[in-house]
């Protein structure tokens, strides 16, 4: 007990409460936006605005805007403009403007990553069009705060479109520092919409509309290029990303539209006598989902006509994305990284070259349309 | 003894300063004169009617004269009475007159008689009040330590069941009976019980309380000695190879001795299905660490570890707290202070006036406090969560220690945050492991480990399947159930 006594003491007297923070004395950020303008760092902070009235609690949130030559300095800064200390522990989303991504992002994922108060599981998006402030401050009418509606879009639209990869912070760092690969991160940016004269004032709130589309390849610190959509498909194929995604098609000049699910794809690139060669194996299973006017017996003649469609069209998916590759000279697929992993002594050779005119590609898309999916009779059927 | 009657009597009124309650009464038999000596609170007046006044009157009214030999020979062998000694000095005489017996003096005698005519100063056998139970017997100790020795006697009927009497307390007297299996016990744990019992050197013992805090070999604020009213664990704890110190005018019986797994135990759990058991035990550990940590997480959490909450709590808490004018601590320490006075003043109060404390509370710290924005509805919660968990236990005794830990877990979160309780908890353990109870590891069977004694731990295995007692309370009788 007399130890008890001695530590609670040495406890309360040498310790001094280092750290103490109450939490109603934080201004919680939930996203935050870094801009590069005129040589100086923009950032913008997302707070969330607590405030109780009566029974009921009000959550919305505020935009500030504070600058200073480096991030530090200008996350500083924002003491000036808010009565309460600046809390980014929390948020969920980071957006990077046109100018930074497209000068040097290598000082904000050095700031971030060496914050110890920092949870680096965010989502990180980029624009290649807008600013962050811009991108920031789109006012969100279904959500109490603007970015937990950019975080689900990002969430619901990987899944469903396959054109933009969720690129939490950590792993973007990871991929950063990686040997032989290129990271990509989602691109976001604003449509302006055609005013209609006649329409009321407020129509100005929904002037522009947030798109999130495609990915943004980045190499050697900054933007390289942006991935088109089919590219970002492939990309996202390559890389497991997707649950289920939805392939249009042709089939007898008729539309056809087949849902993809269990994909699985396997990257795999061996040297064989100093020849290089890429196998990549897609395996998925499909179902129809739209099928323009009804041409068909639901047999399976048709399914595997179908399937060999499908297996086709995968086909053109992913050389589209090698010959990207191959043209750019960059590696977001990550073969050197794979001969950085298997064959370490040859890396060095091949560490400059453009390795995707050097290798030959061998595809398998193996889909398996099993199904007619939730297709029923059409029109003209019933028609008869 | 005096030969003179009237010595003797003389001398008693002198030794009790002639205390009212001391009643005289001189009889005449023929030739011969007795006095009958008794305290009137403690006697039964129809036990001595019925004993005693009923055989002189028969010799009154049937006119016979004995010689004074023959009178006393008498008393000694034709007087009703189950208890009827022989008296030789006064040290003897006073020892049976506070325990109730009437002397009876004789005219010209060294010798006097006391005949047993106690009076019964009890309650009768009621139901449990504190480890109340659904199943099970509902039979509960009182304070008349022979109705509890009965008690035990009915459940265990051989004579491998040893009862070894001590008188502790220079005023008080008090009879304090040991009780074991002779088959069953280990005799070092039995010798250290014992030597510590003749140790005890004090005025007056009350309670089995007062025994248990004499003897207990650690001063911390966990138990290592478990106090009970049910005969029932008792007999349980006695068929374990544990030993039972009874006490006179004690309705609790202590059992020695106690691990920490044995507060998790509750009298239900022998009497209801093994796998229920279970649960209910899992239960309980949880409540017993939301009690400790509750409080001292929610200091941590909002003044130190942000990090550490999902998002959405966090903005839920910052929300609650915004117009809140104290500190997480004070307001936690408030809390936990309002409500252990609130806890302290219902069980003080008498029946009838604890449901005012109860609506007073409910109000005061469920909503007034809230409303009135001096503290935040989520400290409510931490402190009701806290509260209940920590009533779980039937042991008041565990209840206390868990209050006090959980002040220490929460000084120590409010000074270093979460690093502060994982310090702490490494010093509840360190504690906790350093802790025995009469020599016998406090935190038996996890440290020392045994997975031999897990089976009626924080789980409960099949009856069928719990075999064996505890290995450290006997050397020679290891096997409880042959299989």
């Amino acid at each position: 007990m007399k130890k008890l006594f001695l530590l609670i003491i040495a406890v309360l007297t040498l310790t001094g409460c280092y750290d103490y923070q109450e939490l109603n004395d934080l201004a919680i950020a939930s996203a935050i936006g870094i801009d590069y303008i005129d040589e100086k760092y923009v950032v913008t902070v997302q707070i969330m605005n607590l405030e109780k009235s009566g029974e009921k609690e009000n959550q919305s949130s505020a935009l500030f805007k504070t600058e200073g030559n480096s991030i530090a300095e200008a996350l500083k800064n924002f003491s000036i403009s808010y009565p309460k200390q600046l809390y980014i522990g929390h948020i969920e989303l980071m957006v990077m403007g046109k100018e930074l991504i497209n000068k040097d992002i290598e000082p904000v994922l050095e700031y971030f990553l060496r914050d110890p108060d920092q949870i680096l599981e965010f989502y990180v998006i980029a624009s290649d069009t807008n600013t962050a402030y811009e991108i920031l401050n789109q006012k969100d009418e279904t959500e109490d705060f603007a970015s937990k509606g950019l975080v689900s879009s990002i969430e619901t639209s990987s899944k469903q479109n396959g054109t933009i990869t969720p690129v939490e912070f950590e792993e973007l760092i990871s991929l950063y520092l990686q040997k032989g690969i290129n990271p990509v991160i989602s691109n976001i940016y604003l449509e302006k919409k055609e005013v209609d004269k006649n329409e009321e004032k407020n129509a100005l709130d929904i002037y522009n509309t947030i798109h999130l589309n495609n990915l943004l390849v980045l190499n050697d610190n900054k933007l390289y290029k942006k991935l088109t959509k089919k590219e970002s498909i492939a990309y996202n194929i390559i890389n497991n990303n997707l649950e289920n995604i939805m392939i249009p098609s042709k089939y007898k000049d008729n539309d056809l539209v087949v849902r993809l699910t269990d994909i699985k794809t396997k990257l795999e690139l061996k040297i064989n006598n100093n020849k290089l060669n890429t196998e990549i194996k897609v395996q998925a299973t499909g179902e129809i989902v739209d099928i323009s006017k009804e041409t068909f017996n639901k047999n399976d003649e048709f399914l595997n006509q179908i399937s060999k469609i499908m297996s086709k069209e995968i086909n053109t998916y992913i050389t589209d994305i090698f010959d990207f590759c191959k043209n750019e000279n960059i590696d977001i697929l990550g073969l050197k990284q794979q001969i950085y992993q298997k064959y370490n002594k040859d890396y060095k050779k091949y560490k400059d070259k453009n390795i995707y005119s050097l290798t030959t590609k061998n595809i398998d898309s193996n889909i398996k349309v099993y199904n007619s999916g939730n297709t029923y009779y059409s029109v003209d059927r019933r028609k008869k | 003894m005096n030969k003179d009657l009237y010595e003797n009597i003389i001398k008693i009124k002198n030794d009790s300063r002639n205390s009212t309650d001391y009643k005289y009464k001189e009889i005449a038999i023929s030739d011969n004169k007795l006095c009958l000596v008794f305290i009137e609170d403690i006697t039964s007046s129809d036990r001595i009617n019925d004993y005693i006044l009923k055989s002189i009157s028969y010799l009154i009214e049937n006119k016979i004269s004995l010689t004074f030999k023959n009178l006393v020979k008498y008393f000694k062998n034709i007087v009703p009475g189950n208890e009827i000694n022989q008296i030789n000095d006064f040290d003897d005489l006073y020892k049976y007159l506070h325990n109730g017996s009437t002397i009876i003096i004789f005219d010209n005698y060294e010798i006097a008689l006391a005949v047993e005519t106690k009076a019964k100063l009890d309650r009768g056998i009621n139901t449990p009040t504190v480890e109340q139970s659904i199943s099970g017997p509902k039979d509960s100790f009182n304070e008349n330590y022979k109705t509890n020795l009965g008690l035990i006697r009915k459940r265990i009927k051989t004579n491998n069941l040893v009862v070894d009497e001590k008188i502790i307390g220079k005023e008080t007297k008090t009879r304090v009976n040991i009780l074991y299996m002779k088959n069953i016990i280990e005799p070092k744990l039995l010798e250290d019980i014992k030597s510590s019992l003749d140790k005890i050197n004090i005025d007056g013992i009350l309670d089995s309380g007062d025994i248990g805090e004499l003897i207990s070999t650690s001063n911390g604020s966990f138990p290592v000695i478990e106090s009970t009213e049910r005969p029932d664990l008792t007999t349980k704890a006695l068929l374990g190879g544990k030993v039972c110190i009874m006490v006179e005018n004690s309705p609790n019986v202590l059992l020695i001795p106690t691990f920490f797994i044995d507060f998790f135990h509750n009298p239900e759990d022998n009497y209801q299905k093994s796998k229920n058991i279970t649960f209910i035990r899992i239960i309980r550990l949880i409540a017993f660490v939301l009690s400790i940590l509750t409080p001292a997480l929610y200091i941590a959490v909002t003044t130190y570890n942000h990090e550490a909450i999902p998002t959405s709590l966090l903005i839920n808490f910052a929300a609650q707290r915004a117009n809140v004018p104290f500190p997480a601590i004070i307001e936690a320490i408030g809390m936990s202070l309002v409500f252990e006075i609130l806890r302290e003043s219902d069980i003080r109060m008498p029946n009838q006036m604890g449901s005012a404390i109860g609506i007073l509370g409910a109000i005061v710290l469920g909503d007034a406090a809230v409303t009135a924005g001096i503290v935040s509805p989520i400290m409510v919660i931490v402190i009701a969560i806290t509260a209940i968990s920590g009533l779980i236990f039937s042991h008041v005794i565990i209840v206390n220690a868990i209050r006090w830990w959980r002040i220490v877990f929460m000084i120590f979160a409010t000074v270093l945050g979460m690093p502060g309780m994982i310090l702490c908890g490494f010093l509840f353990i360190m504690i906790l492991a350093s802790m025995d109870s009469f020599g016998k590891p406090y935190l038996y069977p996890f440290a020392p480990f045994n997975i031999k004694m897990i089976n009626d731990t924080f789980v409960k295995f099949n009856s069928k399947k719990l075999n064996k007692r505890n290995p450290l309370l006997t050397d020679i009788n290891y096997t409880r159930k042959r299989p």
